[in-house]
C-alpha cells in the first residue's frame, strides 16, 4: 500500500556517495573547490539559454541573430549540474555552451562569437572548439537553474502529517530532478528504501539482487526556499525502480518491497532458493487426523493440533 | 461401518458473492431465498459445539458481504471452536482485518488463481488480484496465518510457476492445489478441464514444490491423487479415502447438510431448521456413500482397484461433478502410471 515519507527511506546519503566518483575541482574566486558535475536533460528554448550564459557580454543584434536561428521551440537539451558537497546546487549550465575544462578546473565557455556562430553553421559543418579556445565563467545560478527546474520538474509535495516544526505555510518550492545513473548496484538502494523487511524479504532481495548492477532513474527531489538567498539543495532522493511521484496525490508512493522482489525474480524459481526456516507451531507439517490432506476443495490446510 | 470422527465443519455463509468467477462449483453469486438469520446462525454454532466438531470454516459465496459474519465467528470462538475463513477479500477494509486480528482464525484462505490478468479474468473482477495482496500483505504484518487455494484448469497450468513465486514472496503459509470441476458455472467450461496428463503434471509439480520449499505447506486437495508414485508426495499421508460425512460435513446458507460443501447432487442428508445437527450428524441412514462404502460400490476405472478398499473412488464431489456416481475417480496418478487415463 502506498506510503509517503520524506524524512525516511532516503538514498540521499546513497547519492551522496555515488556523486563522490563525480567529483570535479573547479576554481571559484582564485580558490579551488570541490563540486559533484552531473549532466541532465530537459527540453528548452536555446534562446533563452543563450540569453542567460551570455548576460552582459552578446550584443543586441547577436541576441536577435540567435532567436532568429533557434526560434521559438523547444528543443532537448543538456545540462551540467553543479553541487557542493552538502549536495546544494551551486550552477547550471547547457553543454551547448559550456563544458568542463578537467585540467583547467574550470566551465569553459565558448566565446559569444563562437556560440552565435555554431549555432548559424549546419550541425554536419561544425567543428569542437578546443578548451582553450574558450573563456572562464560562471554557471548560471538564476534563470537557467530556475527555468529547468521550475517549467519542467516543479511539483507539490502533501507533507500532511509530517512531523514539520516549520511554518507548515509553503516556504520553500520542490523540485523534482530525474537523474539517470548508469550501472549502479541495485541491493544497497533497496535495503535503504525498505528498512523494515521481514527476515525472508531480506534474504531473497539479498539472493537475487546481490551484485546486481543496473541503470537507475533517481528522482532528485530539490528544496529551494522561496524568499531567500540559501542555495537550492538536495533533500531527498528516491530510485523510480521503487517508488514515483503521485501527481494525484502529491505524495511520493513506493511499491511494496514483495513487488520489488518480484519484479526482479521474474525469471528465477524462488522454490529453490534458500530461505530461513521457521520454528512455529503454525509452520509444523501438519498432523493429518486420519491421513487425509484436507477436507474436500474448500477446506484450509494448516495447522491440525 | 466407518467410524466417524467430526472436525470440521464448512460452512457457506451466504451464497452472495461479489466476484464471478468461471469456475466457481456453487454458481454463487445471489444469495439463497432462504438464508439463516442471525439467530438461526448463533444457534447452530453452539449445535457444532455440542456435536463435537473442533473446527469452523466460514465460505460461501463471499462469507463477508453478510453483515454479522463477524458476530458468528465471535460466537464460535466463544464455543472454542478453530474459525477459518475463506473470502475474495473484495469487499475488505481495514475494519475486516482489524475484526480478524481480535479474531485470531487459525487461517484465511483465498483463492489465486494466477497474475494479475489472468487471475482478474478468471475471477470475473478487476482488481481482485492486488486487492487480495495487498490483504495477505496487511494480515502478515499482524501474524494471522494466511492460506492461498488455486484451482487449477487448463488457462492458469502454466501459471503455477509465476503464482508459486508470489506466494514465496508474500510468506503465504499454505498453498492448496486443487482441480477445477466440471460443476456449477465450470459445467459451461469443460474444454477448460485438464485432461489427464495435464492432471499428472500439476501432481508432480505439486510433489516437487512440497518437496523444496519447507518454508510454506504445499498440499494437493483431496482431489488430487491417489498412490502410485506421486499420491503420497502431494500430500502428507498417504491418502485413507474422502472424509466428507466422516470427519466434515458442508453446510449450506439455508441449512440444508452435506457431507462436503462442494458437493452438487446426490448429498443432501437433511436441513438443521427441520432437525438437529445431532440428528443428522448420528443418523445412520445418512452419509451412506462415505460410512457404508463396499467395495462392489466402487465404479468405472475403480473397480477391481487393489487399493479400492483404502481409496474408496477417491474425492467424492469429484466423481459426482463428473461421473454423477459415487466411488469414480475421473482421475488417478496409479491408473495413469500404468497406462490409462
Amino acid at each position: 500500500m502506498p506510503e509517503a515519507e520524506i524524512v525516511t527511506r532516503n538514498l540521499k546519503d546513497r547519492i551522496a556517495e555515488i556523486l563522490q566518483d563525480h567529483t570535479v575541482e573547479i576554481t571559484e574566486e582564485g580558490i579551488v573547490v570541490p563540486r559533484r558535475l552531473i549532466k541532465l536533460h530537459g527540453e528548452s528554448r536555446i534562446y533563452d539559454d543563450f540569453v542567460d550564459t551570455y548576460a552582459g557580454q552578446a550584443e543586441v543584434f547577436q541576441t536577435q541573430l540567435v532567436e532568429r536561428l533557434t526560434g521559438s521551440g523547444k528543443t532537448r537539451e543538456e545540462y551540467g549540474v553543479l553541487f557542493d558537497p552538502e549536495l546544494h546546487i551551486v550552477g547550471v549550465f547547457n553543454t551547448r555552451f559550456g563544458d568542463l575544462d578537467r585540467e583547467g578546473k574550470r566551465i569553459a565557455f565558448k566565446t559569444v562569437n563562437d556560440a552565435v556562430l555554431e549555432m548559424a553553421t549546419p550541425v554536419a559543418d561544425r567543428k569542437e572548439i578546443p578548451l582553450d579556445k574558450r573563456i572562464s565563467g560562471r554557471p548560471s545560478l538564476d534563470r537557467t537553474l530556475k527555468k529547468l527546474l521550475g517549467e519542467l520538474h516543479m511539483v507539490e509535495l502533501n507533507r500532511e502529517g509530517e512531523n514539520r516544526k516549520q511554518d507548515p505555510h509553503i516556504s520553500e518550492a520542490m523540485y523534482i530532478l530525474p537523474v539517470t545513473h548508469k550501472e549502479g548496484l541495485i541491493l544497497p538502494d533497496f535495503l535503504r528504501a525498505y528498512p523494515d523487511l521481514t527476515d525472508l524479504q531480506r534474504t531473497l532481495a539479498e539472493q537475487i539482487m546481490k551484485g546486481l548492477k543496473m541503470d537507475s532513474r533517481y528522482g532528485y527531489l530539490i528544496s529551494h526556499p522561496i524568499d531567500s538567498s540559501p542555495l537550492p539543495q538536495l533533500k531527498y532522493v528516491f530510485n523510480t525502480h521503487f517508488a514515483r511521484y503521485d501527481h494525484q496525490t502529491k505524495r511520493i508512493v513506493f511499491k511494496t518491497p514483495q513487488e520489488v522482489i518480484l519484479e526482479h525474480a521474474s525469471r528465477r524459481d524462488l522454490s529453490r532458493t534458500d530461505l530461513p526456516p521457521l520454528d512455529t507451531p503454525w509452520h509444523r507439517p501438519p498432523q493429518s487426523y486420519r491421513g487425509g490432506s484436507g477436507v474436500a476443495e474448500y477446506a484450509l490446510i494448516g495447522r491440525r493440533n | 461401518m466407518i467410524a466417524v470422527d467430526p472436525q470440521v465443519v464448512v460452512w457457506e455463509y451466504t451464497l452472495a458473492c461479489n466476484s464471478h468467477c468461471i469456475h466457481c462449483g456453487s454458481d454463487a453469486r445471489t444469495p439463497r431465498k432462504n438464508e439463516l438469520s442471525t439467530e438461526e446462525a448463533i444457534d447452530f454454532v453452539h449445535q457444532i459445539k455440542e456435536v463435537g466438531f473442533k473446527r469452523l470454516i466460514l465460505s460461501g459465496g463471499e462469507p463477508t458481504l453478510r453483515q454479522d459474519w463477524v458476530r458468528i465467528a465471535e460466537e464460535a470462538k466463544t464455543e472454542n471452536l478453530e474459525v477459518g475463513i475463506l473470502s475474495n477479500a473484495l469487499a475488505w477494509t481495514p475494519k475486516t482485518i482489524d475484526a480478524l486480528a481480535s479474531l485470531r482464525p487459525f487461517a484465511v484462505g483465498f483463492s489465486v488463481d494466477g497474475e494479475p490478468e489472468l487471475h482478474d479474468y478468471l475471477r470475473g473482477a478487476e482488481g481482485s488480484h492486488q486487492k487480495v495482496f495487498d490483504v495477505i500483505h496487511e494480515l502478515k504484518k499482524r501474524d494471522i496465518p494466511v492460506c492461498a487455494v488455486t484451482a487449477v484448469n487448463k488457462r492458469n497450468l502454466g501459471s503455477l510457476f509465476s503464482i508459486r513465486n508470489r506466494l514465496i514472496v508474500y510468506d503465504v503459509d499454505a498453498w492448496q492445489i486443487q482441480v477445477a470441476f466440471p460443476m456449477g458455472r465450470m459445467a459451461s467450461h469443460r474444454d477448460l478441464i485438464l485432461d489427464a496428463h495435464e492432471y499428472y503434471q500439476l501432481g508432480e509439480f505439486i510433489a516437487e514444490t512440497r518437496e523444496r520449499l519447507h518454508r510454506m505447506n504445499v498440499q494437493g486437495a483431496d482431489c488430487m491423487g491417489y498412490y502410485g508414485q506421486l499420491g503420497q508426495r502431494v500430500r502428507e499421508n498417504e491418502w485413507q479415502g474422502c472424509l466428507a460425512g466422516i470427519e466434515s460435513i458442508g453446510v449450506e446458507s439455508d441449512g440444508t447438510v452435506k457431507g462436503c460443501l462442494a458437493m452438487r447432487i446426490l448429498s443432501c442428508e437433511g436441513n438443521i431448521r427441520e432437525k438437529s445437527l445431532r440428528e443428522i450428524w448420528e443418523d445412520s441412514n445418512n452419509f451412506k456413500y462415505s460410512r457404508q462404502f463396499n467395495v462392489s460400490s466402487l465404479k468405472g476405472d475403480c473397480r477391481g482397484c487393489n487399493y479400492g478398499t483404502q481409496c474408496r473412488g477417491g474425492c467424492q464431489t469429484q466423481s459426482t461433478a463428473f461421473f454423477q456416481e459415487f466411488h469414480h475417480a475421473p482421475y488417478c496418478f496409479l491408473r495413469y502410471e500404468q497406462g490409462g487415463k
